[in-house]
């Protein structure tokens, strides 16, 4: 059985990645708050049942889904979720030149690096359907393993591979069209009829 | 991250057709360690297969790093005041 000393060690450091999980899932950081305040709650009340040696991140996690769920998901009587549509595999890639960028010796990872903001990640993470975003979320970027992630969501792993699998790939298709809105893109340039804006044709 | 089972799509033999295929599961760490020797070493000599790996290794680290968000500290102290730590 878990010490209740232990809990301000082992539990507290988790906040930062707790705390971007519940804006996610919230959307809202007046709600994230409350949010993450109310599973610190729980953990901290039922950190006597953790069990020691276990993980307690996954179990961290866990709890602050199940919040979620239980709390602000009712709160928010959010409408029925569409599925996402069908994406092929390697979308971001090849609309980004894939090797052939690589070829004209700016690679496909510079133009993503050049391409994409923090707020466009946070916003194509955001648009995706609940169930979606949770399984990209904890994968992309609390790097849980499928296993984990099918205990903290409570769904078998094989859904968690789908969710994953299509979540992405709508991700990716996000990046590209506010890449694309902003005239940011390769081809944007190239099928752009006129000469490009801050540029003045030399003779006459 | 590996408990050694293995999620991933069968492989079929094409070795360009399979790394794609698993790519996801590749970078996941979802892979048992033979199959993940095959995809690496066939990265290793494929232009094309490693130039998929690249972006995809990279757009993970975008998504990652540009996500990660900080708990203010007035939150993080009203949590650690209420819960008496």
């Amino acid at each position: 059985m878990a010490d209740q000393a232990d809990f301000a060690e082992q539990a507290m450091p988790l906040m930062d990645g707790l705390y971007g999980a519940a804006l996610r899932m919230t959307r809202n950081p007046s709600d994230a708050e409350d949010l993450l305040q109310e599973a610190y709650l729980k953990a901290y009340r039922g950190f006597g049942g953790f069990e020691e040696g276990t993980n307690l991140k996954a179990w961290m996690y866990r709890i602050l889904t199940n919040t979620y769920i239980n709390i602000y998901r009712k709160k928010q009587r959010r409408p029925v979720e569409s599925d996402l549509g069908e994406v092929e595999d390697l979308y971001l890639y090849r609309r980004l030149g894939g090797l052939e960028a690589a070829r004209t010796g700016r690679s496909a990872e510079e133009v993503l690096m050049d391409s994409v903001t923090e707020a466009e990640i946070v916003d194509a993470l955001e648009e995706l359907p609940e169930s979606y975003r949770m399984a990209v979320l904890l994968a992309d970027v609390e790097e849980f393993s499928y296993k984990e992630i099918a205990e903290i969501l409570d769904v078998p792993i094989g859904t968690v591979m789908s969710r994953l699998h299509r979540g992405r790939k709508a991700m990716e298709k996000s990046l590209f069209e506010f890449a694309k809105d902003r005239g940011l893109l390769p081809d944007a340039e190239i099928n752009a009829d006129a000469v490009p804006a801050g540029e003045v044709a030399d003779d006459e | 991250m590996s408990d050694e089972q293995d999620y991933g799509p069968e492989l079929t033999g094409d070795p360009c057709f399979d790394a794609v295929n698993v790519l996801f599961h590749y970078l996941d760490g979802e892979l048992t360690e033979a199959r993940r020797t095959t995809i690496s070493t066939h990265i290793e000599v494929c232009g094309s297969c490693l130039s998929t790996y690249s972006f995809h290794t990279e757009l993970r680290t975008v998504v990652r790093t540009r996500s990660i968000t900080k708990v203010p500290d007035a939150l993080r102290n009203r949590i650690a005041n209420e819960l008496g730590l």
